[in-house]
Protein backbone atom coordinates (compact mmCIF):
# COMPACT_ATOMS: atom_id res chain seq x y z
CA UNK A 1 0.00 0.00 0.00
CA UNK A 2 1.28 2.97 -0.86
CA UNK A 3 1.53 5.93 2.13
CA UNK A 4 -1.07 8.80 1.69
CA UNK A 5 1.47 11.01 3.50
CA UNK A 6 5.46 10.45 3.63
CA UNK A 7 8.09 12.51 5.45
CA UNK A 8 11.52 12.07 4.62
CA UNK A 9 14.68 13.44 6.96
CA UNK A 10 12.55 16.70 7.82
CA UNK A 11 14.30 19.44 9.29
CA UNK A 12 13.43 22.56 10.34
CA UNK A 13 14.92 25.62 11.84
CA UNK A 14 12.62 28.33 14.04
CA UNK A 15 13.88 32.23 12.35
CA UNK A 16 16.04 32.67 15.72
CA UNK A 17 18.29 29.67 14.60
CA UNK A 18 16.55 27.08 17.33
CA UNK A 19 15.74 23.87 16.05
CA UNK A 20 12.66 23.10 15.58
CA UNK A 21 12.38 19.79 14.17
CA UNK A 22 15.61 17.13 13.77
CA UNK A 23 15.14 14.44 10.89
CA UNK A 24 12.10 13.38 11.05
CA UNK A 25 10.87 10.67 9.08
CA UNK A 26 8.13 8.47 8.98
CA UNK A 27 4.35 7.27 6.70
CA UNK A 28 1.42 7.42 7.17
CA UNK A 29 -1.27 4.71 5.37
CA UNK A 30 -4.09 5.65 3.74
CA UNK A 31 -7.21 5.23 6.78
CA UNK A 32 -4.89 5.01 9.18
CA UNK A 33 -5.08 7.26 12.33
CA UNK A 34 -1.84 7.97 13.79
CA UNK A 35 -0.98 10.16 17.44
CA UNK A 36 1.92 12.64 17.45
CA UNK A 37 2.81 12.97 21.19
CA UNK A 38 5.20 15.21 23.26
CA UNK A 39 5.90 17.51 25.76
CA UNK A 40 5.06 21.04 25.50
CA UNK A 41 7.34 22.62 22.73
CA UNK A 42 8.35 19.24 21.12
CA UNK A 43 7.27 20.31 17.64
CA UNK A 44 4.23 18.72 17.27
CA UNK A 45 2.05 21.83 15.88
CA UNK A 46 5.10 23.28 13.58
CA UNK A 47 5.14 19.31 12.14
CA UNK A 48 1.65 19.86 11.31
CA UNK A 49 2.44 23.34 9.77
CA UNK A 50 4.71 21.53 7.53
CA UNK A 51 2.06 18.70 6.56
CA UNK A 52 0.34 21.41 4.88
CA UNK A 53 2.96 23.21 3.18
CA UNK A 54 2.59 26.23 5.71
CA UNK A 55 5.92 26.06 7.34
CA UNK A 56 8.87 26.61 5.73
CA UNK A 57 7.98 29.83 4.43
CA UNK A 58 9.32 29.31 0.89
CA UNK A 59 9.21 25.22 0.23
CA UNK A 60 12.59 23.67 -0.77
CA UNK A 61 13.48 23.05 -3.93
CA UNK A 62 14.22 19.21 -2.88
CA UNK A 63 10.96 18.00 -1.39
CA UNK A 64 10.99 16.10 2.01
CA UNK A 65 6.82 15.64 2.37
CA UNK A 66 4.88 13.51 -0.19
CA UNK A 67 1.18 14.09 0.05
CA UNK A 68 -0.50 10.68 -2.59
CA UNK A 69 2.62 10.71 -3.74
CA UNK A 70 2.93 14.21 -4.96
CA UNK A 71 5.71 15.92 -3.67
CA UNK A 72 5.57 19.29 -1.51
CA UNK A 73 6.89 22.06 -3.56
CA UNK A 74 5.60 25.77 -4.68
CA UNK A 75 3.98 24.53 -7.61
CA UNK A 76 2.27 21.90 -5.85
CA UNK A 77 0.95 23.44 -2.91
CA UNK A 78 -2.40 24.40 -3.47
CA UNK A 79 -2.97 20.82 -4.61
CA UNK A 80 -1.55 19.58 -0.96
CA UNK A 81 -3.52 22.10 0.84
CA UNK A 82 -6.88 20.96 -0.60
CA UNK A 83 -5.35 17.43 0.41
CA UNK A 84 -3.96 18.11 3.41
CA UNK A 85 -7.30 18.93 6.01
CA UNK A 86 -5.64 20.94 9.11
CA UNK A 87 -7.78 21.87 12.18
CA UNK A 88 -5.99 24.36 14.51
CA UNK A 89 -6.09 24.29 17.60
CA UNK A 90 -8.05 27.73 18.85
CA UNK A 91 -11.25 27.69 17.01
CA UNK A 92 -11.22 31.65 17.24
CA UNK A 93 -8.03 31.75 14.83
CA UNK A 94 -9.99 29.46 12.02
CA UNK A 95 -13.51 31.12 12.39
CA UNK A 96 -13.42 33.77 10.19
CA UNK A 97 -16.56 34.54 8.65
CA UNK A 98 -19.36 36.53 9.80
CA UNK A 99 -21.38 33.60 9.81
CA UNK A 100 -21.35 29.48 10.11
CA UNK A 101 -22.30 29.32 6.29
CA UNK A 102 -20.02 31.89 5.16
CA UNK A 103 -17.30 29.97 6.90
CA UNK A 104 -17.73 26.67 5.99
CA UNK A 105 -17.97 27.60 2.38
CA UNK A 106 -14.71 29.96 2.25
CA UNK A 107 -12.62 27.13 1.83
CA UNK A 108 -14.54 25.82 -1.26
CA UNK A 109 -14.92 29.17 -2.79
CA UNK A 110 -10.89 29.02 -3.04
CA UNK A 111 -11.55 26.30 -4.77
CA UNK A 112 -13.56 27.96 -7.17
CA UNK A 113 -16.83 26.28 -5.95
CA UNK A 114 -19.85 28.34 -6.34
CA UNK A 115 -24.10 28.29 -6.50
CA UNK A 116 -26.33 25.25 -5.64
CA UNK A 117 -23.36 22.82 -5.01
CA UNK A 118 -21.48 25.65 -2.48
CA UNK A 119 -24.82 25.42 -0.89
CA UNK A 120 -25.50 21.76 -0.31
CA UNK A 121 -21.91 21.04 0.10
CA UNK A 122 -21.88 23.00 3.17
CA UNK A 123 -25.08 21.73 4.32
CA UNK A 124 -23.94 18.17 4.44
CA UNK A 125 -20.46 19.13 6.21
CA UNK A 126 -22.61 20.72 8.67
CA UNK A 127 -24.60 17.29 8.66
CA UNK A 128 -21.35 15.59 9.18
CA UNK A 129 -20.24 17.38 12.38
CA UNK A 130 -24.35 17.26 13.85
CA UNK A 131 -24.83 21.00 13.41
CA UNK A 132 -27.41 20.78 11.23
CA UNK A 133 -28.89 23.78 10.70
CA UNK A 134 -26.77 26.00 12.25
CA UNK A 135 -25.63 28.05 8.57
CA UNK A 136 -26.96 31.35 9.80
CA UNK A 137 -25.48 31.29 13.51
CA UNK A 138 -22.55 34.09 14.74
CA UNK A 139 -19.46 32.28 15.62
CA UNK A 140 -18.93 34.17 18.66
CA UNK A 141 -22.19 33.09 19.80
CA UNK A 142 -21.20 29.20 19.42
CA UNK A 143 -19.81 27.57 22.61
CA UNK A 144 -16.22 26.17 22.55
CA UNK A 145 -17.33 22.70 21.24
CA UNK A 146 -19.92 23.92 18.41
CA UNK A 147 -17.31 26.41 17.10
CA UNK A 148 -14.32 23.12 16.67
CA UNK A 149 -17.19 20.49 14.88
CA UNK A 150 -17.80 24.18 13.08
CA UNK A 151 -13.96 24.38 12.26
CA UNK A 152 -14.13 20.46 11.38
CA UNK A 153 -16.84 21.21 8.97
CA UNK A 154 -15.25 23.88 7.10
CA UNK A 155 -12.08 21.72 6.69
CA UNK A 156 -14.11 18.80 5.50
CA UNK A 157 -15.89 20.77 2.96
CA UNK A 158 -12.59 21.07 1.56
CA UNK A 159 -12.64 16.99 0.64
CA UNK A 160 -9.18 16.25 2.04
CA UNK A 161 -8.07 12.81 2.00
CA UNK A 162 -6.02 13.53 5.54
CA UNK A 163 -6.92 15.05 8.31
CA UNK A 164 -4.27 16.89 10.31
CA UNK A 165 -5.75 18.15 13.61
CA UNK A 166 -4.23 20.39 16.19
CA UNK A 167 -5.08 19.52 19.87
CA UNK A 168 -8.53 18.94 18.94
CA UNK A 169 -10.19 18.23 22.35
CA UNK A 170 -8.03 20.63 24.46
CA UNK A 171 -10.63 23.18 26.21
CA UNK A 172 -13.95 20.75 25.38
CA UNK A 173 -15.43 19.29 28.49
CA UNK A 174 -16.09 15.55 28.90
CA UNK A 175 -19.15 15.64 26.68
CA UNK A 176 -17.27 18.59 24.06
CA UNK A 177 -14.68 15.44 23.94
CA UNK A 178 -16.60 12.75 23.82
CA UNK A 179 -18.80 14.36 20.31
CA UNK A 180 -15.16 15.26 18.93
CA UNK A 181 -13.85 11.75 19.60
CA UNK A 182 -17.32 10.01 18.32
CA UNK A 183 -16.99 12.20 15.43
CA UNK A 184 -13.20 11.49 14.29
CA UNK A 185 -14.34 7.99 14.60
CA UNK A 186 -16.83 8.06 12.27
CA UNK A 187 -14.54 10.11 9.62
CA UNK A 188 -12.94 8.36 6.70
CA UNK A 189 -9.96 8.47 5.50
CA UNK A 190 -6.32 8.93 7.46
CA UNK A 191 -5.94 11.16 10.39
CA UNK A 192 -2.80 12.41 12.36
CA UNK A 193 -4.01 13.90 15.57
CA UNK A 194 -1.15 15.61 17.62
CA UNK A 195 -2.95 15.85 21.50
CA UNK A 196 -2.03 15.57 25.12
CA UNK A 197 -5.43 13.75 25.20
CA UNK A 198 -3.38 10.43 25.74
CA UNK A 199 -7.34 8.59 26.69
CA UNK A 200 -7.98 9.66 23.14
CA UNK A 201 -5.17 8.68 21.20
CA UNK A 202 -5.91 4.84 23.22
CA UNK A 203 -9.06 5.21 21.58
CA UNK A 204 -8.37 6.36 18.10
CA UNK A 205 -4.97 5.94 17.06
CA UNK A 206 -3.04 2.98 15.71
CA UNK A 207 0.73 3.96 15.94
CA UNK A 208 2.13 6.96 17.69
CA UNK A 209 4.88 9.30 17.01
CA UNK A 210 6.58 10.56 19.80
CA UNK A 211 8.44 13.31 19.85
CA UNK A 212 10.73 15.46 22.41
CA UNK A 213 12.53 18.77 21.38
CA UNK A 214 12.29 18.25 17.58
CA UNK A 215 13.52 14.75 17.06
CA UNK A 216 11.49 11.66 16.81
CA UNK A 217 12.15 9.45 19.53
CA UNK A 218 9.58 6.33 19.54
CA UNK A 219 7.31 4.71 16.88
CA UNK A 220 5.05 2.35 16.73
CA UNK A 221 1.67 0.49 17.77
CA UNK A 222 0.15 2.84 20.58
CA UNK A 223 -0.81 0.80 23.43
CA UNK A 224 3.12 -0.63 24.21
CA UNK A 225 4.56 2.93 23.80
CA UNK A 226 1.86 4.53 26.12
CA UNK A 227 2.06 1.75 28.56
CA UNK A 228 5.71 2.46 28.61
CA UNK A 229 6.05 3.99 31.78
CA UNK A 230 9.94 5.01 31.93
CA UNK A 231 9.42 6.13 28.49
CA UNK A 232 6.41 8.77 29.06
CA UNK A 233 7.74 9.95 32.23
CA UNK A 234 11.40 10.55 30.43
CA UNK A 235 9.61 12.73 27.83
CA UNK A 236 6.90 15.02 30.12
CA UNK A 237 4.39 12.33 29.40
CA UNK A 238 2.59 9.99 31.85
CA UNK A 239 0.76 6.36 31.21
CA UNK A 240 -2.92 6.96 30.64
CA UNK A 241 -5.05 5.73 33.37
CA UNK A 242 -6.77 2.82 31.02
CA UNK A 243 -3.39 1.91 30.78
CA UNK A 244 -2.25 1.73 34.54
CA UNK A 245 -2.55 -2.04 34.73
CA UNK A 246 -1.15 -2.94 31.76
CA UNK A 247 2.34 -4.15 30.80
CA UNK A 248 3.86 -2.92 27.54
CA UNK A 249 4.56 -6.14 26.84
CA UNK A 250 1.30 -7.81 27.76
CA UNK B 1 -8.91 49.38 20.20
CA UNK B 2 -7.91 52.14 22.58
CA UNK B 3 -11.45 52.89 22.95
CA UNK B 4 -11.70 49.89 24.87
CA UNK B 5 -9.68 51.18 27.15
CA UNK B 6 -11.39 54.67 27.42
CA UNK B 7 -13.58 53.73 30.61
CA UNK B 8 -12.82 54.92 34.03
CA UNK B 9 -10.94 51.79 36.40
CA UNK B 10 -13.81 50.11 37.47
CA UNK B 11 -14.19 47.35 34.97
CA UNK B 12 -16.92 47.73 33.00
CA UNK B 13 -16.13 44.29 30.40
CA UNK B 14 -19.45 43.46 29.89
CA UNK B 15 -20.91 47.06 29.00
CA UNK B 16 -18.40 47.06 26.85
CA UNK B 17 -18.96 44.26 25.50
CA UNK B 18 -22.23 45.75 24.44
CA UNK B 19 -20.70 49.13 23.17
CA UNK B 20 -19.23 46.84 21.05
CA UNK B 21 -22.29 44.71 19.38
CA UNK B 22 -22.20 45.06 15.84
CA UNK B 23 -25.66 43.43 15.59
CA UNK B 24 -29.32 44.68 14.80
CA UNK B 25 -31.94 45.26 16.42
CA UNK B 26 -35.21 43.91 17.90
CA UNK B 27 -37.46 43.72 14.51
CA UNK B 28 -39.23 46.99 13.33
CA UNK B 29 -40.64 47.27 10.26
CA UNK B 30 -37.46 48.22 8.54
CA UNK B 31 -36.17 45.05 9.63
CA UNK B 32 -38.31 43.57 6.76
CA UNK B 33 -36.59 45.78 3.87
CA UNK B 34 -34.38 43.98 2.27
CA UNK B 35 -30.36 44.59 2.86
CA UNK B 36 -30.11 45.61 -0.39
CA UNK B 37 -32.68 48.64 -0.58
CA UNK B 38 -31.57 49.88 2.69
CA UNK B 39 -28.05 49.82 1.71
CA UNK B 40 -28.99 51.93 -1.51
CA UNK B 41 -31.07 54.27 0.52
CA UNK B 42 -28.33 54.71 3.04
CA UNK B 43 -25.74 55.57 0.41
CA UNK B 44 -28.07 57.86 -1.49
CA UNK B 45 -28.66 59.77 1.91
CA UNK B 46 -25.01 59.86 2.47
CA UNK B 47 -24.26 61.66 -0.96
CA UNK B 48 -27.28 63.81 -0.75
CA UNK B 49 -26.06 64.86 2.86
CA UNK B 50 -22.14 65.33 1.56
CA UNK B 51 -23.15 67.17 -1.62
CA UNK B 52 -26.01 69.89 0.16
CA UNK B 53 -24.23 73.31 0.33
CA UNK B 54 -21.22 74.26 2.60
CA UNK B 55 -23.42 75.95 5.19
CA UNK B 56 -25.74 75.66 7.59
CA UNK B 57 -28.77 75.34 5.34
CA UNK B 58 -32.34 74.83 5.83
CA UNK B 59 -31.69 72.05 3.22
CA UNK B 60 -30.83 69.80 5.94
CA UNK B 61 -33.85 69.63 6.91
CA UNK B 62 -34.51 67.15 4.17
CA UNK B 63 -32.54 64.49 5.34
CA UNK B 64 -33.03 65.36 9.04
CA UNK B 65 -37.03 64.76 8.47
CA UNK B 66 -36.06 61.62 6.44
CA UNK B 67 -34.16 59.97 9.21
CA UNK B 68 -36.53 61.16 11.79
CA UNK B 69 -39.21 59.46 10.00
CA UNK B 70 -37.21 55.92 9.64
CA UNK B 71 -35.53 56.43 13.37
CA UNK B 72 -39.27 55.89 14.42
CA UNK B 73 -39.67 53.13 11.80
CA UNK B 74 -36.88 51.36 12.92
CA UNK B 75 -37.27 51.75 16.79
CA UNK B 76 -33.93 52.56 17.50
CA UNK B 77 -33.46 53.45 21.08
CA UNK B 78 -32.05 56.56 21.83
CA UNK B 79 -29.33 55.44 24.29
CA UNK B 80 -27.83 53.14 21.45
CA UNK B 81 -27.96 56.36 19.36
CA UNK B 82 -26.23 58.47 21.76
CA UNK B 83 -23.62 56.40 23.29
CA UNK B 84 -22.38 55.65 19.35
CA UNK B 85 -22.65 59.47 18.31
CA UNK B 86 -20.36 60.52 21.50
CA UNK B 87 -18.05 58.44 20.38
CA UNK B 88 -17.33 59.87 17.38
CA UNK B 89 -18.42 62.96 17.87
CA UNK B 90 -14.20 64.01 18.85
CA UNK B 91 -13.30 62.92 15.35
CA UNK B 92 -16.17 64.82 13.95
CA UNK B 93 -15.07 67.80 15.76
CA UNK B 94 -11.24 67.65 15.18
CA UNK B 95 -11.78 67.17 11.17
CA UNK B 96 -14.95 70.55 11.90
CA UNK B 97 -12.12 72.33 13.71
CA UNK B 98 -9.81 72.18 10.66
CA UNK B 99 -11.89 74.50 8.80
CA UNK B 100 -12.05 77.14 11.27
CA UNK B 101 -8.33 77.77 9.50
CA UNK B 102 -10.13 78.62 6.00
CA UNK B 103 -12.26 81.43 4.98
CA UNK B 104 -16.24 81.66 5.62
CA UNK B 105 -14.08 79.41 8.28
CA UNK B 106 -17.70 79.54 11.05
CA UNK B 107 -20.16 78.49 8.53
CA UNK B 108 -18.37 75.21 6.83
CA UNK B 109 -17.49 74.57 10.97
CA UNK B 110 -21.28 73.87 11.21
CA UNK B 111 -22.01 72.83 8.07
CA UNK B 112 -19.00 69.87 8.80
CA UNK B 113 -20.70 68.99 12.04
CA UNK B 114 -24.38 69.17 10.94
CA UNK B 115 -23.17 66.76 7.61
CA UNK B 116 -20.91 64.46 9.49
CA UNK B 117 -23.78 63.75 11.95
CA UNK B 118 -26.15 63.04 9.82
CA UNK B 119 -23.81 60.33 7.81
CA UNK B 120 -22.87 58.61 11.28
CA UNK B 121 -26.97 58.54 12.06
CA UNK B 122 -27.75 57.08 8.83
CA UNK B 123 -25.23 54.12 9.04
CA UNK B 124 -25.94 53.89 12.44
CA UNK B 125 -29.67 53.65 11.26
CA UNK B 126 -28.63 50.90 8.78
CA UNK B 127 -26.51 48.97 11.42
CA UNK B 128 -29.60 48.86 13.68
CA UNK B 129 -32.55 47.29 10.83
CA UNK B 130 -29.83 45.42 8.83
CA UNK B 131 -27.25 42.14 10.34
CA UNK B 132 -23.88 43.39 9.38
CA UNK B 133 -23.40 39.46 7.33
CA UNK B 134 -26.12 40.40 5.28
CA UNK B 135 -24.33 43.60 4.46
CA UNK B 136 -21.48 41.73 3.39
CA UNK B 137 -23.38 39.36 1.19
CA UNK B 138 -24.84 42.56 -0.65
CA UNK B 139 -21.76 43.76 -1.45
CA UNK B 140 -20.11 40.57 -2.67
CA UNK B 141 -23.19 40.62 -4.74
CA UNK B 142 -22.50 44.11 -6.10
CA UNK B 143 -18.46 42.69 -6.33
CA UNK B 144 -17.32 44.81 -4.03
CA UNK B 145 -13.00 43.69 -3.93
CA UNK B 146 -12.65 40.32 -2.02
CA UNK B 147 -9.56 41.99 0.02
CA UNK B 148 -11.98 44.89 1.58
CA UNK B 149 -15.14 42.68 2.20
CA UNK B 150 -12.35 40.23 3.77
CA UNK B 151 -11.43 43.07 5.88
CA UNK B 152 -14.64 44.03 6.58
CA UNK B 153 -15.70 40.57 7.86
CA UNK B 154 -12.31 40.00 9.55
CA UNK B 155 -13.37 43.40 11.96
CA UNK B 156 -16.34 42.31 12.57
CA UNK B 157 -15.25 39.01 13.15
CA UNK B 158 -12.68 39.33 15.64
CA UNK B 159 -14.17 42.80 17.71
CA UNK B 160 -16.07 40.36 20.32
CA UNK B 161 -13.10 38.21 20.64
CA UNK B 162 -10.64 41.30 21.39
CA UNK B 163 -13.21 42.58 23.41
CA UNK B 164 -12.98 39.07 25.67
CA UNK B 165 -9.65 39.04 25.65
CA UNK B 166 -9.03 42.47 27.20
CA UNK B 167 -11.87 41.81 29.60
CA UNK B 168 -10.13 38.79 30.48
CA UNK B 169 -6.56 40.46 30.72
CA UNK B 170 -8.51 43.72 33.03
CA UNK B 171 -9.44 41.13 35.62
CA UNK B 172 -6.26 39.50 35.75
CA UNK B 173 -4.66 42.75 36.32
CA UNK B 174 -7.32 44.02 38.49
CA UNK B 175 -6.96 40.94 41.38
CA UNK B 176 -3.05 41.84 41.32
CA UNK B 177 -3.83 45.41 42.08
CA UNK B 178 -3.98 46.71 45.35
CA UNK B 179 -4.16 50.05 44.91
CA UNK B 180 -7.12 52.78 43.88
CA UNK B 181 -4.12 55.37 42.66
CA UNK B 182 -5.16 56.87 39.66
CA UNK B 183 -1.62 56.64 38.12
CA UNK B 184 -1.34 53.02 39.45
CA UNK B 185 -4.72 51.70 37.60
CA UNK B 186 -3.26 54.23 34.19
CA UNK B 187 -0.25 52.30 34.30
CA UNK B 188 -1.85 49.03 34.19
CA UNK B 189 -4.00 50.33 31.70
CA UNK B 190 -1.01 50.81 29.30
CA UNK B 191 0.16 47.23 30.11
CA UNK B 192 -2.86 45.77 28.72
CA UNK B 193 -3.00 48.02 25.69
CA UNK B 194 0.68 46.88 24.97
CA UNK B 195 -0.03 43.35 25.75
CA UNK B 196 -3.38 43.07 23.72
CA UNK B 197 -1.56 44.46 20.60
CA UNK B 198 1.25 41.89 20.92
CA UNK B 199 -1.23 39.18 21.13
CA UNK B 200 -3.63 40.57 18.56
CA UNK B 201 0.05 40.79 16.29
CA UNK B 202 0.54 36.80 16.92
CA UNK B 203 -3.10 36.24 16.48
CA UNK B 204 -3.13 38.05 13.40
CA UNK B 205 -0.32 35.67 12.18
CA UNK B 206 -2.49 32.33 13.31
CA UNK B 207 -5.64 33.48 11.16
CA UNK B 208 -2.82 33.92 8.25
CA UNK B 209 -2.08 30.69 8.46
CA UNK B 210 -5.25 29.25 8.93
CA UNK B 211 -6.70 30.86 5.80
CA UNK B 212 -4.19 29.90 3.83
CA UNK B 213 -4.45 26.22 5.36
CA UNK B 214 -7.76 26.47 3.57
CA UNK B 215 -6.25 27.73 0.01
CA UNK B 216 -6.52 31.59 1.07
CA UNK B 217 -3.88 33.08 -1.61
Amino acid sequence: MKPTIEVSHLSYDYPGGQRALDDISFAVESGECVGVLGPNGAGKSTLLLHLNGLLPEHPPKEPRIWVENEPLTVKALDLVRQRVGLLFQDPDDQLISATVFEDVSFGPRQLGVNGPYLKSLVVSSLRMVGLDGFEDRQPHRLSHGEKRRVCLAGVLACKPSVLVLDEPTSDLDPRGRREIKKLLQCLPGAKIIATHDLELVVDLCSRVLLLDQGRLVKEGPTVPILADEPLMLAHGLEKPHVLLHRHPHG
Amino acid sequence: MLALFAGRSRLRVHTRMQCLELESGRPSPLHGISAGLKLALALVLVVGIALSPRRPDVLYLIPAMILAVLWALGRMPFIYIGKRLLVVEPFILAIAVLSLFRPESKAIFYAAIIKSNLCVFTMLLLAWTTPFHEILRVLRRLRVPSPMLTTLALMYRYLPVLAEESGRMQRARASRTFSRRRRVLWRNLAGIAAQLFIRTVDRAERIYLAMCARGWK
